[in-house]
């Protein structure tokens, strides 16, 4: 049934790049921010390593001098530290030399607001204090009781001014992969599924028939390639079971009717040449049961004829109130000698897709259940209608043709209602007692083949003691079917 | 003249009763069990109508239609078949037959096939149809016996035009089910019946003379005279 399927097929692949867009884009996204993230912190600890290593040096050198001069600060020192911090005072740097108890021995220009005190910062490196970063050493100081630090610092206003152009930089970036990303993903996963897609177009053309083409191989040996292997397979073992199928039912067809055929043509024959008399009454009686078997053989070979597929609707267009009114025509004189009433007023037009001569059947098939099981005096009501439902339903379709047989018969045991359409069953002891003896309890079933045949769907409601209504669904015919 | 036929069919019993059948009707019936031995016969193109089964062993008859058709003889043919699908009917048609019967078939109805496809025996196709007391007018959809119209519905009037059409032979209830909804209907209730008891109604009661006769077994004949066993085929073919 390429057609029902058709419409789920392209909704799910649709979903299907949306998933794989959606799931690119996390995937994207998230590659950003790991790669900003560690872009920040990498800038973050390189420039604190340069800047650290520029303390140490100095503390380095500070220190030497100071242990020279047994911490004693002189003039010239003091003219050259402060000239140092003040060609540094973009950088905020400063000196302190500081005792045990924070009692300030020197410090340079530029020193900070709010100085840190010698408790708060260990000796064993630099350390941020306040937008500053400051590295401590304790002065060897043998003679002294207070031990001396020496603190030797820089401000973080630059380092903290590229980190922040870093960070509005890695923003912009983010924000345009946010605005970008789903874009290209959504082209990206369509790129993925392309091949997917086509293989989804080429699995739509495919038939059932010998000729109905394999799907094509890519020559990639990948996935999607075994998956068109595997489907070709199937596809092929599929085919050779229908054409077993087929073989059989021309042979049975065969098998059966052909001595069928010798039988009636002899008894033909011989009954035309008998007077009128008890022997040519029994040879039209052998006439009658060969008549009868040939319904049963005809029916036989039609439902499998449904059953194996051979009636796909050949694209055809079928003017299904045209048939209904026929029948109708027609089973009117049929409804009045059973002193019923066949009603057939709201017949709208509706055109399907299909084979005339199959629809005619379940037309005639249905109305002549209905009639023959409803008894005198009651109606039968045929009605043709396109319904039209905001949501499609299982057939695929939001619109469909009904055709509806109601009758006031006798109706259907709810126990026998699931039984119906199966084959060969009567409920005839229960339905109506003067129920056809020629019925072979196949009606039914081949309705149900040929409607399923035409994608559609044939529904029974009945009510025992107040009727039966038969309810037949097909696709309307669009013209994309064309 | 007599209509002259040949018969291909491998199955001895049909292809005797086929024969014999025919030749109730005074139709000549040549009848060969392969398609080998019917050739001379075929070739020599002195028959109106040659009827073929598809399926024989060796030489099947689409075969030995192709065969005629290549050797030019144009002799109308007409298939006889067991299988009946559809694509089968097609199939037969596209190979040049003119006709194609799926068996089990009543000899009647070969007979009314025989007689159209070699346009023998065939009633004028105007727009009335006249036959004895009965008159159809096929444009005005209005019938009348005796002058009197009679007020028919329109299947009533589909199956009285085939009635007429083929008045003197014996109409199958395939046939008229053929002529009512353009295929043959294996339905369980004899609508046929009940149309021509309805027919029968309106175009017998009240009238002195039967024109509807049935034919037990085969069906139903307009006819002026009763039929009789053996007797009302060869008086339809003259």
């Amino acid at each position: 049934m390429p057609r029902t399927t058709n419409v789920s097929l392209k909704k799910s692949g649709t979903s299907f790049r949306l998933r794989t867009a959606i799931f690119l884009f996390f995937v994207v996204i998230s590659v950003g921010l790991a790669i900003g993230a560690t872009l920040r912190f990498g800038t973050r600890v390189a420039l604190e390593n340069e800047i650290d290593l520029l303390l140490e040096e100095d503390a380095e050198e500070i220190s030497q001098v100071l242990q020279a001069t047994s911490i004693q600060v002189s003039d010239m020192l003091e003219i050259e530290w402060n000239r140092r911090a003040s060609i540094h005072e973009l950088h905020h740097w400063f000196i302190r030399i500081i005792q045990e108890d924070d009692v300030v021995l020197w410090e340079s220009i530029g020193i900070p607001n709010e100085a840190p005190p010698v408790h708060s910062l260990s000796i064993a490196g630099p350390l941020d204090w306040k937008n500053y970063r400051i590295i401590q050493r304790q002065l060897a100081t043998p003679d002294k009781k207070p031990a001396i630090y020496l603190q030797v610092g820089t401000g973080l206003d630059n380092l903290n001014r590229d980190l922040w152009l870093l960070d509005r930089l890695l923003a912009l970036t983010l924000l345009s992969l946010c605005l970008i990303g789903p874009l290209s993903a959504w082209i990206l996963a369509g790129h993925l599924l392309e091949p997917l897609g086509a293989l989804t177009v080429a699995a739509e053309r495919l038939e059932l028939t010998n000729a109905g083409g394999f799907l094509p191989l890519r020559g990639t040996r990948d996935e999607l390639d075994r998956l068109a292997e595997t489907i070709n397979s199937l596809l092929g073992r599929v085919r050779r079971e229908l054409q077993q199928r087929e073989d059989w039912l021309a042979n049975s067809a065969h098998q059966l009717r052909s001595p069928l055929a010798a039988i009636t043509c002899n008894v033909e024959v011989v009954a035309n040449r008998t007077q009128e008399g008890p022997s040519r009454t029994m040879l039209d009686s052998v006439l009658d049961e060969c008549a009868a078997l040939t319904m049963l053989v005809n029916k036989l070979l039609l439902l499998s004829e449904a059953d194996s597929d051979r009636i796909q609707p050949k694209h055809q267009k079928v003017d299904l109130a045209r048939i209904v009114r026929q029948a109708c025509e027609i089973y009117e004189g049929l409804a009045i000698s059973h002193q019923l009433e066949l009603q057939a007023s709201e017949i709208h037009p509706c055109i399907i897709e299909g084979n005339e001569n199959y629809l005619r059947h379940v037309v005639q098939n249905l109305i002549d259940n209905a009639i023959k099981y409803t008894p005198p005096g009651g109606h039968v009501t045929v009605g043709l209608q396109v319904v039209e439902e905001n949501v499609p339903n299982e057939l695929g379709t939001s619109a469909y043709g009904q055709l509806i047989v109601a009758d006031t018969g006798s109706g259907i045991a709810e126990s026998d209602l699931e039984k119906v359409t199966e084959r060969f069953f009567r409920a005839d002891s229960g339905r109506n007692p003067m129920a056809n003896p020629r019925g072979t309890g196949l009606g039914l079933s081949i309705c149900q083949a040929i409607v399923q045949g035409h994608r559609g769907r044939l529904t029974i409601k009945s009510k025992p003691g107040e009727g039966t209504t038969v309810f037949v669904d097909f696709p309307l015919f669009t013209s994309s079917h064309v | 003249m007599a209509l002259r036929t040949v018969l291909v069919e491998d199955d001895p019993s049909l292809g005797r009763a086929i024969a014999s059948g025919l030749e109730d009707d005074g139709i000549l019936c040549n009848w060969y069990s392969n398609a080998n031995d019917a050739w001379p016969s075929l070739s020599q193109s002195e028959y109106d109508v040659a009827v073929l089964d598809i399926m024989m062993p060796e030489v099947d008859g689409l075969s030995l239609l192709d065969r005629m058709r290549k050797n030019r003889i144009t002799t109308p043919v007409l298939l006889l078949t067991a299988l009946g699908s559809v694509q089968d009917r097609v199939v037969g048609l596209n190979a040049g037959a003119d006709d194609y019967l799926v068996k089990p078939f009543e000899i009647p109805e070969l007979i009314a096939r025989l007689h159209a496809i070699t346009r023998r025996n065939q009633r004028i196709e105007g727009a009335i149809l006249v036959y004895g007391p009965v008159r159809l007018e096929l444009t005005t959809r209005r019938a009348f016996r005796d002058g009197k119209e009679l007020g028919l519905s329109p299947t009533e009037m589909s199956l009285l035009e085939l009635l007429l059409r083929r008045a003197d032979q014996a109409v199958t209830r395939r046939m008229l089910c053929e002529q009512l909804w353009e295929a043959s209907w294996e339905g369980e209730t004899n609508v046929i019946e009940v149309h021509i008891n309805r027919l029968r109604g309106k175009i017998d009661k009240n009238f002195k003379s039967t024109l509807i006769h049935t034919i037990r077994g085969r069906g139903y004949m307009l006819s002026e005279s009763p039929p009789t066993p053996n007797s009302a085929d060869k008086e339809a073919s003259r």
